[in-house]
């Protein structure tokens, strides 16, 4: 980023390996057993963001659209892979729905800060686009992952209520509103905490990351705060097409239970 | 009897795991039905296919003189209202419960009326005041309470299924009677489950569900 950056280099990884073992030993001492998953998440990790990292350098030497498009579409699938897995009740089409939540949360928040915001140039730049995009689909998948769960539990605890709005005439809509916006407040819930405590309880990672990269800590916050209303955005719009999605495989348009 | 004022029919409703109970139901303006045969018979299922609830529906629907077969269903529940056999209700306050469906985009411009809620509570033996929490009503109350709100509601047909549940006789007879007041309108008709051999007398008409087909009495 600008000269006063440390770079790290091998031996610096193999010291900081250090810092496992010195929480495998603890593991020994207390008689945690967790010494072996410790050993293969610590692994794992590496392999993990080491090969994110030959990937991204790769993607950014070529310098083109595609490759970068590819790889926010494995993103994405990835992403709804996790927030769907993170439900406890199931409906078919919940894959397809967590990918199309996840897929345009991304490309509506994604394209207003990476042209809007930021102004990218190129607009695909992979230094910003992957970074931005990783960070908002990260983000919407806990909207979308708690926003789905609140809404199809509700939808097992609710269902008298329902059929009771049902019967009077209500529309799906009618029928659906106050779990939906239950739902979507249940998907806004830690993104606001982690706002509310922004800088006073915590350094945000991003923040953080930038600083220790040598950025000026005006410029850092600015970052930091772009990111904060992006992924707020990223949440709500998340949260909110998956459960317009899934109330539409629930109820059919005639506001009958499927 | 006025064929056109409400039809609905045909109805093919699974009872049990193979049994069919095909039926057509058909009211006149003014008339009080009861519908009543044994345990698992198909009572409720049919009830829930005439307000269009579950899987199994009437392919004909006529209600106020209106072929409604291929219109909305959430339009024909307005008209149609089924009360149902555990008499749910949404947690917040009597009056809520009793008023949401007066906000419903489908109800049209009928309107709320505090007092003649608060008379009709009376007179089906709720104590209950409308700020209280619906949650807090006895078992018989709650199912009262359903009735008023369906009475109150106002539509052409209501459904009832079993709406005296654990209220004693005089009660029963007290709310049959409004339900008997409600219907002598004429442009009104109460299609009602009931087991009780008195208050089956009373009725304009019984319909049994017998072998799987349903018999007029």
């Amino acid at each position: 980023m600008n000269g006063n950056l440390i770079e790290l280099d091998y031996i610096d990884l193999v010291i900081s390996s250090g810092l496992i073992i010195v929480a495998g030993l603890i593991s020994i001492l207390l008689g945690l057993k967790i010494g072996k998953r410790l050993l293969l998440v610590s692994i794992r990790t590496v392999l993990q963001l080491g090969l994110v990292g030959l990937i991204l350098k790769q993607v950014f030497a070529m310098a083109h659209p595609l490759p970068v498009a590819g790889l926010l579409f494995i993103m994405t699938i990835f992403a709804a892979r996790e927030a769907v897995a993170r439900t406890k009740r199931r409906y078919k089409g919940i894959y397809l729905d967590g990918w199309l939540a996840m897929t345009l949360s991304c490309l509506v928040v994604g394209g207003v800060v990476t042209q809007g915001v930021v102004g990218v140039q190129p607009w695909f730049s992979p230094r910003y686009v992957i970074p931005l995009l990783g960070m908002i689909l990260g983000n919407s998948l806990t909207g979308v992952a708690l926003g789905l769960d609140r809404f199809l539990q509700s939808l097992d605890a609710n269902r008298e209520q329902i059929e009771l709005l049902v019967v009077f005439g209500a529309s799906r809509s009618e029928a659906l509103r106050d779990l939906r916006a239950e739902a979507v407040r249940t998907g806004l819930i830690p993104i606001m905490n982690s706002m509310a405590a922004a800088g006073i309880v915590s350094l945000p990672g991003m923040m953080t990351g930038q600083i220790l990269a040598g950025s000026p800590p005006l410029q850092a916050v600015a970052y930091q705060i772009v990111v904060m209303f992006m992924i707020a955005a990223a949440d709500a719009v998340g949260a909110m097409i998956a459960v317009m999605k899934a109330s539409t495989r629930v109820m059919d348009s005639q506001a009958k239970l499927v | 009897m006025n064929k056109e004022f409400f039809f609905c029919g045909p109805a093919r409703i699974p009872v049990g795991d193979r049994l069919v109970l095909e039926a057509e139901v058909t009211l006149g303006p003014g008339e009080l039905v009861v519908l009543t045969g044994q345990s698992g018979s198909g009572k409720t299922s049919l009830l829930k296919a005439i307000a269009a609830i579950s899987s199994a529906w009437c392919e004909k629907r006529i209600v106020l003189g209106r072929d409604m077969s291929s219109g909305s269903l959430p339009v024909w529940r307005s008209r149609v209202v089924l009360l149902a056999q555990d008499a749910p209700m949404l947690r917040d306050t009597l009056e809520h419960n009793l008023s949401f469906p007066f906000h419903l985009k489908n109800t049209g411009k009928k309107v709320f009326e505090k007092e003649k809620a608060e008379s009709l509570l009376r007179k089906m033996g709720i104590s209950a005041s409308l700020q209280q929490d619906a949650g807090s009503l006895s078992g018989g109350e709650r199912h009262r309470a359903a009735l008023v709100r369906g009475i109150l509601f106002d539509p052409p047909v209501l459904l009832a299924d079993e709406p005296f549940s654990g209220s004693d006789p005089e009660n029963k007879a007290a709310c049959f009677n409004v339900l008997r007041e409600h219907v002598k309108r004429g442009d009104r008709a109460v299609l009602v489950v009931l087991h009780d051999r008195e208050l089956l007398e009373k009725a304009d008409r019984i319909l049994m569900i017998r072998e799987n087909r349903l018999v007029a009495v």
